[in-house]
């Protein structure tokens, strides 16, 4: 009785050979065989399937079941633009960089520049994304897959000691064309010594739409360097989202990312850190709210080889109706890995009956002079918090809002950008409007 | 002002209040005294709605409406305030965006538009230096890291800001020391008019010293046993509860 | 880091020197090596067992057949060659059947007599019941009596079979089933003995039921199967202990254990496992593969598990509550401690499927030397278990910097009512704490055994008297008494 660990899906790579020679970057030879090698290598891995203990919580069934094809060039600008409206913001007076359908947007785009920044796109230029195609140190299915068939991209290079004044808004966007369904994109970025910066991605897309938009990103920070990535996930509610993030923090740098999962049916992040430097460190978090259908998966895996970092996670999940969803984070500390402070904290709130929280917090520690240690609980409201605010005036729903966003809340509070915190806030409670009985 | 007829409350399945008559009307101060586990709590919890009280016979009207219909917000709405015996803690939620949260609701009921943001600062920060707390104290989350005397003040600054018609202080006193308590007591006075009636739910005698209290009634076993004034309260205190004839199952 | 090392050779005080460490001389009788339905038949006939139970092995045998060792355990250890283990082996002298404890085969009872467990002395100290298991069959009974006019059934399986067929069969592989895992399907085929214990309505049970396990002959393997059923408003505390004596191949152990509280009845079952850890360079010692699992199948029943383990080469133990019935209860309190190249991967399974349950989970895991230790542990809640309550604290304590602690629970919860909290630390023997009690005059060993006994106290504390001591010279907590 062989458990079967992998799904097959022949169709994948059909497809592939079907449309290798119009791929971004098709005629120049080492990129085609970088993707063929990597395709290879997706087929002789297989999809991983419910059996494998990482993907526990997330069914990669569909894979096996639907065929996604790559998207076009779609170009409904009106829809474009309604989309781009609700992710941009504005009073963030900085660089832009859009992606519609998988593909560079440049029309809405305004791309960084200036002293001490490199910045490429994939379709531009394929030849900036060479290191990261070619390194396959991170080798997973789904990440050989996107090698393959990936559409396009950006990589961001900021040289020592710059510090970028406004952060830098990504915004990748999918709109409502029936003839694409797989998103392929990577990311590279390098943050030199002692440089600066924010980027704050979003992902937004059109309601009613099956497509898979998959993202890979290998983010390098020196020593030093402070990095803070952000992410709002407002994909459309049949969408399925996942993004793969590989961080290698060097001596003293700082990266921190935040994420926001509101939309999509089915959404993965995985977060997987090295450390390369000692007194570093790493602040994971994120708030991820679903219902009717929705699965969000927070996949962590910080890998402390190295003494004297820290690393810390803290995630919030509120689950109403038919919603579900899983942390599972890893924290490795390596024998050597002396004075080492790791925190997980995940909470879940359910809302309703049909509402389901799963974590699994796992700490493997072979170090012993080390400060560890993980929380996690799942409840629901308190009603003796709920009755005084109603003994206060508040109706029922006002009261499940405020102590519901107030339970979110700690996930941005410590944000530095109030323009940030402020549409952490509005996304967050958008939604509650939408789903709390009134 | 406030009318309760004959009222029977269950909680968990056991009768608590067996019949209770209380009559209370504009501008009149009452103390509800009584032992342990007489249903003062309960009374107070009752008269505002919350869950897990089951009310199977009598009546709560208010400014003659009927008040068991009403959920606890619209009764709040009405102009009902509890002052908590143990005030809630909610972490995350800061004194001052609940407050106006709880006022806007509030006026929203009534009919009346939100209170300007510039208005309502200047009437929060008024009446936290009326009662004495620190401006700070409305930056952190409700009574999350108070002591007891700071959430029992924090209570009066939210009475204080939402001017209710009607207070139920239960036991607002207890846990206070001698500063604190004239603090208290000064919150409740301010609150007397002609038009607002209060109903203090105490164990002691000490707080009817500062707020002098136009009716006494003493609760036993789920009814209003003894009806007098202050001097009802002072020969309890000497007398004790036995000495008046009262034991804990009369 | 002086004080650390010290730490480290205290530990080893506790742990390492295995003091029961010598080979009982019996005459054994055993079946060939290997695993095959002839094995199992010539078990089966041993045992004078009806058919329809070994019907029930062999159908156990066919399917395991088809599975496959776990692997996802956080253990390592050589492949275990299943056709190298001797199925069944038994005192020569059990065959005859002893009578009384003067039927006992002398160099066994001198045997325990090393160990400080004395049947003489036990059946006059207060209140203990001993069923010794000797390798795999029961050699001698004390209490029966006692316990029979309480109507309480305290036997050994083989026993059950033959007297109480009925209960038997309602209860052999109702909470286990045969398929469950590798290893309980093994025992399925192939148990060779353990304990069987009814408690009837209303009684609670007088005395500590005691049971203590010894694996004895090279190679072979020990397959318990235990069952104790708690029928409605009953009551039992049951202890089981393992010393086992030194050598040099592994031991395979899988024992498997059922536990069925009725309506308002509570079991409380007790281990401390000390068997043969393996030397310090990780050479021998058991292997010990246990499933361990309770239903509470009642309304308001309970069903406690404490344990604390400090024996075996590889653990690979989860002792679980199934919460079936109405405000039923489960506990766990756990405290491994593993040395040299010991590897434990051990916790529990708390499954909440009726109204108003809840689970206690609390575990304390201490490593040092070479060695690994692993929490694992799954809480979950299922849609109709409302107003389901857990609580979980594992806490893990590192001495040395060449070992292993760690913590991988699963949290499912498929209803809103829940309230479900889990807590985990990490730490070492500070230098403070160290520091305070040498200053106020303590030994660095006794202040080592000092802080363990501490950081284990939560666990402790479960046990029954009678294995408190035990476990407290296990802990080598012998000085908490007199320095308070």
């Amino acid at each position: 009785m062989v458990k079967i660990l992998h799904l097959e899906n022949p169709e994948i790579g059909k497809r592939f050979e079907a449309v290798r020679s119009s791929l971004t970057g098709w005629d120049q030879a080492w990129l085609d065989q970088l993707r063929a090698e990597a395709m290879t290598r997706f087929e002789t891995t297989g999809i991983p399937g419910p059996k494998v203990e990482e993907w526990k919580y997330t069914n990669l069934g569909f894979l096996a079941n639907e065929n996604f094809a790559i998207s076009n060039k779609a170009r409904q600008q009106t829809e474009i633009k309604t989309l781009f409206d609700r992710a941009h913001m504005e009073n963030i007076d900085g660089p832009v960089v859009v992606f519609v359908n998988g593909h560079i947007y440049p029309a809405l785009s305004s791309y960084p520049d200036g002293h001490g920044i490199s910045f490429a796109v994939f379709s531009e230029n394929c030849q900036a994304f060479h290191p990261s195609l070619a390194n396959i140190e991170y080798s997973s299915a789904l990440n050989d897959l996107n090698r393959a068939m990936v559409t396009d991209g950006y990589s961001l290079e900021i040289a020592p000691d710059v510090v970028l004044a406004k952060p830098i808004q990504v915004i990748h966007i999918v709109t409502s064309a029936t003839d694409m369904k797989l998103l392929p994109v990577r990311s590279q970025i390098i943050a030199g010594k002692k440089s600066k910066a924010r980027i704050i991605e979003t992902f937004i897309g059109a309601e009613g739409e099956r497509y898979w938009s998959h993202m890979v990103s290998e983010v390098t920070l020196a020593a030093k360097a402070e990095l803070s990535l952000v992410q709002f996930q407002l994909q459309g509610k049949q969408a399925i989202h996942m993004t793969e993030l590989h961080t290698k923090v060097a001596e003293k740098a700082n990266f921190s990312h935040i994420s926001l999962q509101l939309g999509s049916e089915i959404s993965r992040t995985e977060l997987l850190n090295s450390f390369n430097g000692e007194f570093a460190n790493v602040d994971l978090r994120g708030a991820y709210l679903g219902r009717i259908k929705q699965s969000h998966d927070i996949f962590t895996r910080i890998n402390h080889d190295l003494p004297n970092c820290n690393s810390n996670q803290l995630y919030r999940g509120v689950l109403d109706e038919g919603g579900k969803s899983a942390f599972q984070g890893k924290v490795v500390v390596a024998r050597d890995a002396q004075k080492t402070n790791a925190d997980q904290s995940n909470k879940n709130l359910l809302l309703s009956r049909k509402a389901e929280a799963n974590a699994k917090p796992e700490l493997l520690i072979y170090a012993d002079d080390v400060k560890c240690s993980h929380g996690a609980t799942v409840g629901e409201l308190d009603s003796n918090q709920l009755f005084y605010l109603r003994s206060r005036g508040l109706d029922e729903a006002a009261a499940k809002g405020l102590l519901v966003e107030a339970f979110v809340s700690e996930v941005f509070d410590d944000l530095d950008d109030e323009i940030l915190r402020d549409k952490f806030k509005e996304k967050a409670a958008g939604w509650l409007a939408q789903e709390l009985p009134s | 002002m406030l009318e309760i007829k004959n009222l029977h409350v269950t909680v968990g399945g056991k009768e608590i209040l067996k019949g209770l008559n209380l009559t209370i009307n504009d501008g009149e101060v009452h103390a509800i005294m009584g032992p342990n586990g007489a249903g003062k709590s309960t009374l107070s919890y009752a008269i505002c709605g919350k869950d897990g009280y089951e009310i199977t016979e009598g009546s709560v009207t208010y400014k003659g409406k009927d008040f068991l219909d009403m959920n606890p917000d619209e009764r709040a709405g009405e102009g009902l305030f509890l002052g908590f015996q143990y005030p809630v803690e909610i972490p995350g939620v800061s004194n001052m965006n609940f407050l106006r949260t709880a006022l806007n609701s509030q006026r929203c009921y009534r009919g009346d538009k939100d209170m300007a943001a510039v208005d309502f600062l200047k009437l929060i920060r008024a009446k936290a230096k009326e009662l004495d707390m620190d401006p700070e104290m409305l930056k952190r989350p409700v009574n999350v890291g108070f002591s007891g005397g700071e959430k029992k003040r924090n209570e009066m600054v939210q009475m204080a800001v939402l001017d209710p018609n009607l207070a139920v202080l239960d036991e607002t006193d207890s846990g206070l020391d001698i500063d604190a308590l004239k603090i208290v007591a000064e919150g409740i006075n301010r609150l007397r008019a002609s038009d607002k009636a209060i109903l203090m739910i105490t164990h002691y005698q000490r707080l009817l010293d500062y707020v002098v209290p136009d009716y006494v009634h003493i609760l036993a076993d789920g009814r209003i046993v003894k009806t007098g004034d202050k001097s009802l309260a002072l020969a309890l205190e000497e007398k004790g509860y036995v000495g008046l004839g009262i034991t804990e199952a009369a | 880091m002086v004080a650390t090392k010290e730490a480290q050779k205290t530990v080893e005080d506790v742990t390492g020197e295995y003091k029961y460490g010598f080979v009982t001389d019996i005459e054994t009788e055993k079946a060939p090596k290997g695993l095959s339905e002839d094995v199992i038949r010539f078990i089966s006939a041993k045992k004078d067992e009806p058919e329809w139970l070994l019907d029930w092995r062999l159908k156990a045998y066919a399917k395991w057949l088809t599975m496959e060792e776990p692997t996802w355990a956080m253990v390592e250890y050589p492949e275990i060659d299943f056709q190298d283990i001797y199925y069944y082996s038994a005192p020569k002298s059990a065959d005859d059947g002893p009578k009384s404890l003067d039927e006992v085969d002398p160099e066994l009872l001198r045997t325990y007599e090393k160990l400080g467990i004395s049947l003489q002395e036990q059946e006059v100290l207060a209140g203990v019941a001993v069923d010794i298991v000797f390798d795999s069959v029961s050699v001698a009974t004390t209490f029966r009596k006692k316990l029979k006019e309480a109507g309480i059934i305290f036997c050994s399986i083989s026993e059950a079979a033959h007297d109480y067929p009925d209960l038997m069969k309602k209860y052999l592989g109702s909470v286990v089933p045969v398929a469950d895992n590798f290893y309980s399907c093994l025992n399925s085929a192939v148990f060779t003995d353990g304990t069987f214990v009814y408690i009837p309505k209303g009684v609670r049970c007088p005395m500590e039921l005691s049971t203590y396990f010894r694996i004895n002959e090279a190679n072979t393997g020990q397959f318990e199967r235990t069952i104790i059923i708690a029928d409605e408003g009953s009551y039992v505390s049951y202890l089981e202990g393992c010393t086992a004596p030194q050598r040099d191949e592994n031991q395979l152990h899988a024992a498997v254990v059922e536990l069925v509280t009725h309506d308002d009845a509570e079991i409380k079952y007790s281990t401390v496992q000390n068997w043969y850890p393996g030397d310090k360079e990780g050479k021998g010692g058991i292997y010990n593969f246990v499933t361990k699992r309770g239903a509470c199948r009642g309304k308001n029943s309970k069903i406690s598990w404490t344990q604390v383990e400090t024996g075996s080469a590889v653990t690979w133990k989860y002792p679980s509550c199934l919460l079936i019935g109405d405000g039923s209860v489960g506990e766990f309190y756990s405290v491994a401690i593993t040395n040299n190249y010991q590897q434990a991967d051990t916790g529990t399974k708390m499954m909440h499927i009726g109204k108003n349950t809840s689970s206690t989970i609390i575990s304390k895991g201490i490593s040092a030397g070479k060695s690994q230790a692993t929490y694992r542990g799954l809480v979950k809640v299922m849609a109709g278990a409302e107003n389901a309550r857990n609580f979980t604290q594992c806490d893990s304590l590192l001495i040395g910097d060449q070992c292993g602690a760690h913590t991988v629970p699963y949290i499912e919860i498929k209803n809103p009512t829940a309230q479900v909290e889990h807590e985990a630390t990490t730490s070492k023997i500070s230098d403070e704490q160290l520091f305070y009690c040498l200053q106020r005059g303590l030994e660095v060993e006794d202040s080592v055994a000092l802080i363990v006994n501490g950081f284990c106290k939560d666990v402790m504390q479960h046990l029954p008297m009678e294995f408190a001591v035990e476990a407290q010279k296990l802990l080598g907590i012998s000085l908490e008494g007199s320095v308070g």
